[in-house]
Order: C-alpha cells, then sequence, then structure tokens
C-alpha cells in the first residue's frame, strides 16, 4: 500500500471520528478531591500519632507506678521517664493539631 | 514578573508548593488537562474515554501530593506526560486482559450517514489493527490522524526530537499496512 493511501485510510477512519473532551469544571473537582484526600491523609496520621502517644503514655504511667512501689527500680527508671516525659509534654500540642487536621 | 507576562509554569509550581497556592494549581491542571487527556486517550484507544478522564484526574492528584518533591530537571508538563503514560499503558494493559477485543459499538463513529456497508467494515478493521499495534506507535497515530496533533506537538508529548516522532509515525503505518494486509485490505 502506497504512503499516500495509508495516510488517506487512515484520515478517513480516524479523522472523521469526534475528539473527545474533558467536561468543563474538571480542574475544580480536581483540586476539591485532592483537597479531601489530603484531609483523608492527614486524619490517618493523626490517628497513628494518638496510638504512638498513647502508648508513650502508658509506658510512662507503668513506669511511675512501678517505680514507687519498687524504689529499688529508680536507677533505671528514671533515665527512660525524663526522655519520656520530655517527648510526650511536647508532642502534646502536636497531637492536638495533626488531631485536627493541620 | 510584571502584570502583562502570565505565570510561567515553574511560578505556579513554586506559588503552591511554598505558599500552599491553591489557585496557582487549578492554574496548572488547566493548562495541561487537555493535553494530559489527549495522551491518555490516545494510548488508551476509542471505547475507553472515561478511563482516559479517570486517569487525567489520577495524574493531577498524584502531581498535587508530589510537587513538592519535583526537582524541576525537566518541564512540569514532561513530568505529567511521563505519569500519564506509566498510568495509561498500565490501565492498556489491564483492559486488554479483562477485554480482549474492542466491542463494535466503540469502534463505530457516531454518524454513520453516507458510509456503505463495506466501508464500514474496512473502518472497524482500520481500528481494530491499530488497537493491536504496540503502544508507543498506537498512540503516535491516535495523537496525529484522530486528534489532529502536529508532529512538535506529539514530541513535547513523549519528549523525544520531532525527527523520532516522524520515524515513529512512518514505523507505524509500515506495521498497520502489513496487519491489514493480513486482514486482507491492500491497496485498490
Amino acid at each position: 500500500m502506497s504512503e499516500d493511501r495509508m495516510e488517506n485510510l487512515l484520515r478517513e477512519t480516524l479523522g472523521e471520528r469526534d475528539v473527545p473532551r474533558l467536561a468543563p469544571g474538571f480542574e475544580r473537582r480536581v483540586l476539591a478531591q485532592a483537597l479531601a484526600d489530603q484531609t483523608q491523609r492527614l486524619t490517618v496520621r493523626g490517628r497513628r500519632w494518638l496510638l504512638a502517644y498513647g502508648v508513650a503514655a502508658v509506658c510512662a504511667s507503668v513506669l511511675i507506678v512501678a517505680r514507687i512501689d519498687w524504689p529499688a527500680l529508680s536507677p533505671f527508671a528514671v533515665p527512660v521517664l525524663a526522655p519520656l516525659s520530655f517527648g510526650l509534654t511536647l508532642g502534646a500540642p502536636e497531637l492536638l493539631r495533626k488531631l485536627r487536621g493541620g | 514578573m510584571t502584570l502583562c507576562e502570565p505565570a510561567t509554569d515553574a511560578d505556579l509550581v513554586s506559588a503552591f508548593v511554598e505558599r500552599g497556592d491553591d489557585a496557582a494549581f487549578t492554574e496548572l491542571v488547566a493548562r495541561h488537562k487537555q493535553a494530559v487527556f489527549r495522551l491518555a486517550v490516545s494510548i488508551l484507544g476509542a471505547g475507553l474515554e472515561a478511563e482516559a478522564e479517570e486517569i487525567t484526574q489520577e495524574v493531577f492528584l498524584r502531581a498535587f501530593q508530589r510537587l513538592k518533591d519535583f526537582r524541576g530537571d525537566s518541564a512540569v508538563g514532561s513530568w505529567l506526560y511521563r505519569i500519564t503514560w506509566n498510568l495509561a499503558v498500565d490501565l492498556k494493559q489491564r483492559a486488554r486482559y479483562r477485554r480482549p477485543h474492542l466491542d463494535v459499538d466503540s469502534l463505530s463513529v457516531a454518524d454513520t450517514s453516507g458510509r456503505t456497508p463495506e466501508r464500514l467494515e474496512r473502518e472497524r478493521i482500520v481500528m481494530e489493527c491499530v488497537d493491536e499495534l504496540p503502544d508507543l506507535y498506537r498512540s503516535v497515530i491516535h495523537l496525529h490522524y484522530w486528534m489532529g496533533c502536529g508532529i512538535e506537538e506529539i514530541a513535547a508529548y513523549l519528549t523525544a526530537p520531532s525527527s523520532t516522532v516522524k520515524s515513529y509515525l512512518y514505523r507505524a503505518r509500515r506495521r498497520l499496512e502489513q496487519r491489514l494486509a493480513e486482514r486482507g485490505i491492500r491497496d485498490e
């Protein structure tokens, strides 16, 4: 088949088909979906933060109780408790921000 | 940048990444949406326009998440077209698995008036043969003959020189010719 014939065949077959176009308002829909997905991701991150914070708080509580009941544990509990308490204090505002989806 | 000069893509990206400017992102989508959609349709082919629209949306959703990681080594458009290509080729392979042959309805044009049954049958065979071409060749054929894109425009989509696109088109036509000959369509 000659080049011209093939060109004509393709133009006849494909060139007469409607060219599909996106519906109007596409960019607004994409932005709305992107923002919704972002909020969802933040909420998931907030839940993970809450879980980590909860585990740390439980560990700190167990250590405090253990230290009171068994004073012999103090030399081991204090080095762990100090950074844990520090982390819990600093992490609280960040946790609240994540849970609010900020 | 003055008031007379429209913002470049790079300006829009930095406005979105640095200031969280959603309007800048919307403008980026508005600029590239038709090109991304055309590229997706060219890979997926006739009858899968709805899937092409879904891919177009997915491309921009990914861009929204990952623009902060975009290093600017290439143009924003090229980056978007690469994502489009990967998503569309992946979907096309899955679509082939689900539906080995295109149905006749998706191949026929809306207005068949003035077409003889022989011509309609020939068009159906041509469409099927185009659909069987490798992804790259099918895409350039669709972009050039269906969507009326020029060589330069296709070169931008494929991030390839114009001479390479011409070569792809030539080879695609040759392959198509062989397939059409196998289906009994030869020079009359």
